[in-house]
């Protein structure tokens, strides 16, 4: 039989457990931000682009600031469980969350999120800038997008990773301002989109350059379009998707970070000091290039300002589309 | 009656459940787009899937009508009757650790639940079960949330 | 000829201390966590990654695939002993590894299990040595068509996963199947079975189900009988672990088997090793001549998945490393810490940084033979586990299946689920219904759902494509075979004993 001490033991341990709370409440007060290491929450798992551009500039951040910057993994869907774990911290700028455009995305395809991310996230600043291509299969011969699309027009077929994600989101987008009725075969990662690249299943594949980079630099992948509105530094032979001919087509990806809302201006400003400071350096910069991103801060009002109009933009997609929500 | 029940209708009861779940997903199913063969919707491989394990356990019902749970011990085939004790103790203790781990830490949700599971046995050590949660807890904690980085406090 | 030579060069680099330190290290820690039931090495990887960042892009990949091998030795341990798999492949595992322990096999059954790991990924490293670049243009001209029938194939191995009623384990595949439904539906993004709960929009996670179907539900059962499993308590000597020769016989063949069909599943891209240990034990369930004495304690169960197990996940690396398309998901992430390093995997990779390649590919054989010198030892230590009184045993296996299900999406909404699926195994399995069935129902079915839809896009919705396409209609007739073969033999044998009667 179980004694009363034992029980009476287990039950103060717990409660002790339970009220030990935060090691003591770090102050939301600026001038000794930070006072403990930083968590990130990323809303991905490890090893993707987001998990390793953070990774590569948290450690010169966490230098600049005094204090470790520690990354924690949040993947699921929509982001809600890397979210609502953010949103559980304390406003004091020990704990700060990536949103990606992917973020955007999630604020129209789940109808009842339990948050409310424009109100209760306010930005830091933007860290990395990657844009998408359109590949081909280079023994297809198609050396530009023009005669690809008066080729194939309505046979069109573009393949992508799964619905909902922004690379498929963006060939809808592609599809209305091209004017063709593609079929777009979505699969599930980005390897099997190159897979079915290689076996020439379909004729077009959008992705991020990141994700094909390696293809394109073995010749497996030939790129004729960057969705960019500049074009990408490491491919400065490739048009714009503007420049070659489609109109009014523009997707950037971003990371960001943001902070709980009624975190202290001073620290959000602190912040964007040492984010941008961190992004302008030679290695950092040469680094990300390699991943086919590009290191990039800005304000927290450009920041948000791109925030609500990429909501916007692909809500109207995801309408047009009639892709399903949550 | 209640004899009938038990011998008669509860042991049947897996494969009704099975067959309501079957149900479920198939009406489920409907409500999404199903299309059709050539042209498969969301709706229709689900659809499928739940109307054949409806006929399985209609099939199961009608051709293997089930023993009644026994009470012997024997090696094979013979059920143990249902003890509530240990189930109890096993579930209550794994929802103690989901309830715990994120709010009160690694150190009580692991403690509770090992202590919690020790129920499930009539007669437990309780040193030697405190003891073992604390060792648990503590290699546990150096591995998963020390070395690997799993985002657990230790308290709080 | 010019591989010996590259994979020399390899060996040289693979040699260094430094590699071998890290080779140990990486070996070591995929071991113990493929012991422990709950965390796989995707977790482990995705884990350890951010450390390989400071090394030497060799050291770190060196590192990380040790963990991924690693683990295939180690998480048929639990299997064995426990009845509670160390990962899902290793579930396979538990069907006729626990009763050979329960017949005081169990050394046996570890060293049987930690050759044919060494067998399976030596013959896939192989594979991977002579025949990359042939292997990977194969395993990529696979298309949906060609990946339905092989799932079609890998369906039928269901039926010989149940022990007892034939429609029972039908039942369960069925549930199984729809089960994997829930989440999102690739081909049209339409969330399925997801009732307004965020965490299911990726689908019920392997883990929880595999820890809660296995894990939780065998406890459950041991509690609920009462009486504890509880094994010898002598030493176990080198001489018990061996094998008689009468095992090394039924070892032989079913291992070569299970190493052949291991590869060919692992190299396909999107596949992975719990399709591989289901098809090589059906494989082996199917093809003997007394397929009853599969569940009491066969040689052929465990041999032919564990070799399948490891050649799959040595294999995998073949479209990884010259195609620079990964193998399986865990593939995925180690080429992201290869990215980091500034290093594209892909066709030039062989020749462009063929220090790596060959390197990586040598320290695979170094790593498998230090498992092995590893785990041979060990043996007598699991064994010894075995005379922990159950009563302390179970509350630690629980601890790790919680922590352990956890850490793979750090979401507590898993672990509620390992309760719910081992309440629900639990209660099916008390009347008849078997759980290996609906493991692999949940993994087939959105690969099979999926691959069909497809190649009918492909096709435009041509039927035919199944038939046309070679590849989809060697594997078609193979299915047809098999089930004319096994309702035949079901039917001889059926006379055979009416004409005893």
């Amino acid at each position: 039989m179980m004694t009363r001490r034992t029980l009476l033991f287990l039950f103060l341990t717990s409660l002790l457990a339970a009220c030990g709370g935060d090691n003591g409440a770090a102050s939301n007060d600026p001038a000794s931000w930070p006072s403990k290491p930083v968590r990130l929450i990323i809303p991905f798992g490890p090893g993707g682009l987001a998990d390793v551009t953070l990774r590569l500039a948290g450690e010169p951040l966490g230098d600049a600031l005094g204090e470790r910057l520690v990354m924690e993994n949040r993947p699921g869907a929509g982001g809600v469980a890397a979210t609502t774990t953010m949103l559980n911290a304390d406003a004091d700028g020990h704990t700060l969350i990536v949103l990606t455009n992917g973020t955007t995305i999630a604020e129209t395809l789940f109808d009842d999120l339990p948050y409310n991310i424009t109100a209760e996230l306010v930005p830091v600043s933007a860290v990395a800038w990657f844009d998408l291509v359109l590949l081909v299969n280079p023994d297809t011969g198609y050396t530009d997008l023009g005669s690809l699309l008066a080729d194939k027009g309505d046979d069109l077929r573009i393949a992508t990773i799964n619905p909902g994600s922004t690379q498929n989101l963006t060939a809808e987008l592609f599809k209305t301002r091209a004017g063709v009725d593609a079929t777009i075969i979505p699969y599930r990662t980005t390897p099997d989109v190159l897979g079915a690249l290689l076996r020439n299943e379909v004729d077009l594949v959008i992705d991020a350059y990141t994700a094909l980079k390696g293809a394109i630099d073995n010749n497996q992948a030939r790129p004729l379009a960057v969705t960019g509105e500049v074009r990408n530094p490491a491919m400065p032979e490739v048009p714009t998707a503007t420049e070659a001919g489609i109109a009014d087509f523009v997707v950037t990806g971003w990371n960001a970070l943001y902070a709980k809302a009624g975190t202290s201006p001073e620290i959000i400003a602190r912040l964007n000091t040492e984010i941008a400071n961190v992004l302008a350096t030679d290695d950092i910069r040469t680094r990300f290039e390699e991943l086919g991103v590009e290191a990039r801060a800005n304000s927290p009002e450009e920041m948000q300002q791109r925030l609500l109009a990429d909501i916007e933009k692909w809500r109207e997609v995801i309408q047009s589309a009639g892709i399903d929500t949550l | 009656m209640t004899r009938f029940f038990k011998q008669q209708l509860l042991p049947t009861l897996p494969t009704l459940l099975l067959a309501l779940t079957g149900l479920a997903a198939g009406i489920t199913a409907f409500t999404y787009d199903v299309g059709s063969f050539t042209d498969m919707g969301p709706g229709f491989f689900p659809l499928a899937l739940g109307i054949i394990l409806v006929l399985l356990c209609a099939l199961i019902l009608w051709r293997e009508p089930e023993a009644p749970e026994t009470t012997s011990s024997d090696e094979k085939g013979a059920v143990h009757p249902f003890a509530w004790r240990p189930f109890a103790a096993v579930s209550a203790s794994i929802l103690a650790w989901v309830l715990l781990a994120e709010t009160a830490g690694f150190f009580a949700a692991a403690i509770c639940q090992v202590a919690l599971s020790a129920l499930a046995l009539p007669e437990p050590r309780w040193r030697s079960i405190i003891i073992l949660a604390v060792l648990l807890a503590t290699g546990g904690y150096l591995l998963f949330v020390m070395q690997l980085g799993v985002p657990l406090s230790a308290i709080g | 000829m010019e591989t010996l030579n590259l994979l020399g060069m390899g060996f040289e680099q693979a040699l260094t201390p430094e590699a071998l330190m890290f080779c140990l290290l990486g070996v070591s820690l995929g071991t113990f966590i493929g012991v422990l039931p709950g965390i796989g090495s995707l977790t482990t990887i995705a884990l350890c990654l951010p450390l390989t960042f400071h090394l030497e892009p060799l050291l770190g990949l060196i590192m990380l695939a040790g963990i991924f091998y690693g683990a295939q030795y180690g998480s048929s341990t639990a299997s064995i002993l426990l009845n509670v798999p160390g990962s899902a492949p290793a579930a396979i595992t538990c069907l006729d590894g626990y009763p050979m322990s329960r017949q005081g096999r169990a050394g046996i059954a570890l060293f049987i299990t930690t050759i044919a790991s060494f067998i399976g990924g030596s013959f896939a490293i192989l594979l991977l040595v002579f025949f990359a670049p042939v292997l990977a243009g194969f395993a990529i001209s696979f298309s949906a068509a060609d990946y339905f029938s092989i799932m079609i194939l890998a369906l039928t191995a269901a039926s010989t996963l149940s022990v007892g009623s034939p429609m029972k384990g039908l039942a369960m595949v069925t549930f199984g199947l729809l089960l994997g439904m829930v989440g999102t539906d690739i081909n049209s993004g339409q969330f399925r079975f997801t009732f307004g709960i965020p965490a299911l929009t990726d689908g019920i996670n392997l883990v929880a189900l595999a820890m809660g179907l296995f894990g939780v539900a065998e406890i459950l059962n041991n509690l609920n009988e009462g009486k504890v499993p509880q094994a010898g308590k002598e030493k176990i000597t080198f001489k018990q672990m061996m094998p008689t020769r009468d095992d090394w016989k039924a070892f032989r063949y079913s291992c070569m088997r299970g190493s052949v069909i291991g590869s060919f599943i692992g190299m396909l891209p999107g596949t992975g090793p719990t399709i591989a240990t289901f098809m090589a034990y059906a494989g082996e369930k199917k093809l003997s001549s007394k397929p009853e004495k599969f569940g009491q304690g066969a040689v052929e169960g465990i041999a032919a998945p564990e070799a399948a197990n490891n050649a799959s996940v040595q294999a995998a690396f073949i479209p990884t490393l010259t195609l620079g398309v990964p193998g399986d998901a865990i593939m995925a992430v180690m080429l992201g810490g290869l990215l980091v390093h500034g290093i594209t995997p892909g066709p030039q990779l062989v020749t462009t940084d063929a220090a790596l390649f060959w390197g990586v590919v040598a320290s695979f054989w170094i790593g498998n033979v230090l498992l092995l010198i590893l785990n041979l030892p060990m043996i007598g230590l699991w064994v010894k586990l075995l005379s922990i009184p159950y009563r302390f045993l179970f509350p630690a296996v629980l601890f790790l299946i919680c922590i352990g299900v956890y850490s793979v999406n750090n979401n507590a909404v898993d672990v509620l689920l390992t309760l719910g699926f081992g309440v629900m195994g639990f209660f099916l399995n008390r009347h008849g219904f078997p759980s290996a069935p609906l493991l692999l129902g949940f993994v087939l079915g959105p690969l099979i759902e999926e691959n069909f839809r497809r190649a009918l896009v492909l096709s435009d919705s041509n039927l035919a494509t199944f038939v046309q396409r070679p590849i989809s209609l060697v594997f078609l007739l193979l299915t047809a075979i098999l089930l004319v073969y096994s309702f035949w033999r079901k039917n001889s044998t059926n006379n055979l004993s009416q004409a005893q009667t």
